[in-house]
């Protein structure tokens, strides 16, 4: 399986029948497993990390969800297409950085994905567009019964699943799911939030995972204990958490607009008219102005389609998938440019952002105002 | 009082120093400008600070050179990675590191889900570990009447060890089949 195999499966990946929702971009779960009587792949000799991942590789493929899927392995890619499985949120950097014998089998779709011989002998992972951890549950908890079938997993009945890291013992479940909180971040209330948030064992980190730099508001929102409840009970409380935090950035919006309208039109008007006009935009640049189109679309400034533009936009702006779909790789100045026309030519088919379409339907919040209230007064 | 002129997490010299009472005891961290522990001290994580305390706190020499006979890992390499050798670290040094995964997580005893095949097997090897020992203080208590019973017993065992094993490996050939 080549890298083509990935890049020409993305329209599939977030295609029409999988709409894109307003604030979340997607949601994951996340289980770690080991094999009982190797080493950790951290500490393992080079020729028993062969052996796992011989074993693993083969019991990932003999599963029925692997029926149609593609392995790479890592040492058989280049710092590109690396990139491009990063960009994708399939791998790890970790990963990345592995001293061979490592790999990933990506199901058809790309929503479901297993590591093997990250931090521990195998991640499982499964992804979707919406927030649904029981499903997302089910199907990763489906997925690791049928490797278990195959493979002797270590396990204690005191500890739960064993891990590399102490931090995942016991379920070794990380639930996690992407939000786009523009709203917080404007009314400086991000702080506020990540601090309760870490109160109850939940911690927000920017896009890429540990210690990136959150830009274009979006943040990624995990559980950080795994140990002393089961799956259901974690799983509730993220979810909970979840939906608390996109309540509050509705009503954050909700607040931004009705306190200064002119303000947040302006913002996006001006946003608009740089992807629209621009000839040079870096990725953090291009990742604030989508920002605020995506906020533009979830209050209708612009039409809803536009926020599934924005999600595709999201990730084919990233430098990999930028030089991959050129054919070759590209200095930062040419990437800048390149970014700058792929925005361009799909803002040219997006009409203005309309301040007289403002409204908060889909915020599911009960404001109490229409739309009309929070248009620009006169005085 | 002195401070350390080492950094605890490299060894280069020290430029910040903080000092926590946990449980009454107090915890110093000296730590330099551009360590790695920095980031991880002022990340608000919910437990990260006393969890570094923990983990940058000198141990006892007998505890530190503590070994995994599994795969020879260390309680001073866990110190230094974060990370557990293999598995088995967990029942040979896991008393040293109890304190630091109570503070981590709500609890200290597994909740979730158990793998099936996998659990059943550890039951009967369990099982087993159990009548062999019965087996061996009946041969010394001379209660042969008793031994001849255990035996039987564990003959059982092996010949539903072995149907285990076959079970998943049909159960996978199935799958991998169908």
């Amino acid at each position: 399986m080549s890298i083509e195999w990935l890049v020409m499966q993305q329209g599939e990946r977030k295609g029409l029948e999988s709409p894109s929702y307003p604030v979340l971009l997607m949601s994951r779960i996340r289980l770690a497993r080991n094999l009982a009587g190797y080493s950790f792949p951290g500490w393992a000799k080079p020729a028993q990390r062969q052996a796992v991942y011989d074993t693993c590789k083969e019991a990932v493929a003999a599963v029925p969800q692997m029926s149609s899927s593609a392995h790479f392995e890592v040492g058989g890619l280049n710092d590109m297409e690396k990139q491009l499985l990063v960009e994708k949120h399939l791998i790890s950097k970790e990963l990345c950085e592995s001293r061979g014998s490592s790999g990933v089998t990506i199901a058809q779709g790309q929503l479901m994905a297993v590591m093997i011989n990250e931090e521990d002998h195998l991640r499982i992972q499964v992804m979707r567009p919406d927030l649904d951890f029981d499903a997302l549950w089910s199907d990763s908890s489906a997925l690791d019964d049928e490797l278990e079938k195959r493979l002797d997993y270590a396990f204690s009945p005191e500890l739960g699943y064993l891990t590399a890291c102490p931090t995942n013992l016991g379920t070794a479940l990380r639930a996690s799911a992407m939000l786009h909180l523009p709203a917080l971040v404007l009314d400086k209330q991000m702080e506020k939030v990540v601090r309760a948030m870490n109160q109850i064992g939940i911690v927000a980190r920017g896009l890429f995972g540990e210690a990136s730099d959150p830009s274009g508001s979006v943040f990624q929102i995990s559980n950080q204990q795994t140990l002393g409840e089961s799956e259901t009970v974690i799983i509730r409380r993220i979810e909970d958490v979840i939906r608390v935090v996109i309540s509050h950035e509705w009503k954050a919006r909700i607040r931004l607009f009705q306190g200064n309208a002119v303000k947040m039109f302006d913002r996006i008007g001006r946003a608009y008219g740089i992807l629209r006009g621009g000839h040079l935009i870096t990725s953090s640049e291009a990742m604030n102005l989508l920002s605020m189109m995506r906020l533009a679309s979830d209050v209708h400034m612009l039409p809803v389609q536009v926020r599934d533009s924005v999600d595709r936009l999201i990730m084919e702006m990233q430098p990999a998938h930028l030089q991959i779909g050129r054919g070759k790789s590209l200095a930062p100045g040419e990437r800048d440019e390149m970014r700058a026309d792929l925005m361009r030519r799909t803002f040219t088919e997006i009409p203005h952002p309309d301040p007289s379409k403002l409204s908060f339907v889909d915020s599911g919040v009960d404001t109490g105002t229409s739309a009309d209230d929070v248009k620009p007064d006169e005085g | 009082m002195a401070r350390p002129e080492q950094c605890s997490g490299c060894n280069k010299p020290t430029t910040i120093h903080l000092s926590q009472i946990i449980n009454n005891k107090i915890y110093k961290l000296d730590i330099c400008e551009d360590c790695p522990l920095k980031k991880q001290v002022l990340d608000q994580g919910p437990f990260s600070l006393s969890e570094i305390f923990k983990i940058a706190m000198p141990h006892s020499k007998a505890s530190a050179s503590m070994v995994c006979p599994e795969c020879g890992f260390t309680l001073a390499e866990f110190e230094k990675r974060g990370r557990m050798g293999c598995p088995e670290c967990y029942t040979h040094l896991g008393s040293s590191i109890e304190p630091i995964i109570e503070e981590m997580h709500p609890g200290t005893t597994h909740a979730g889900k158990c793998p099936g095949l996998s659990m059943k097997r550890v039951d009967l090897h369990r099982e087993m570990q159990r009548l062999k020992q019965d087996l061996q203080s009946a041969v010394q208590e001379e209660a042969y009447e008793q031994a001849a019973i255990i035996r039987d017993r564990i003959r059982d065992l092996e010949v539903g060890i072995e149907s285990l094993a076959e079970e998943k490996a049909e159960s996978a050939e199935e799958k991998s089949g169908g």
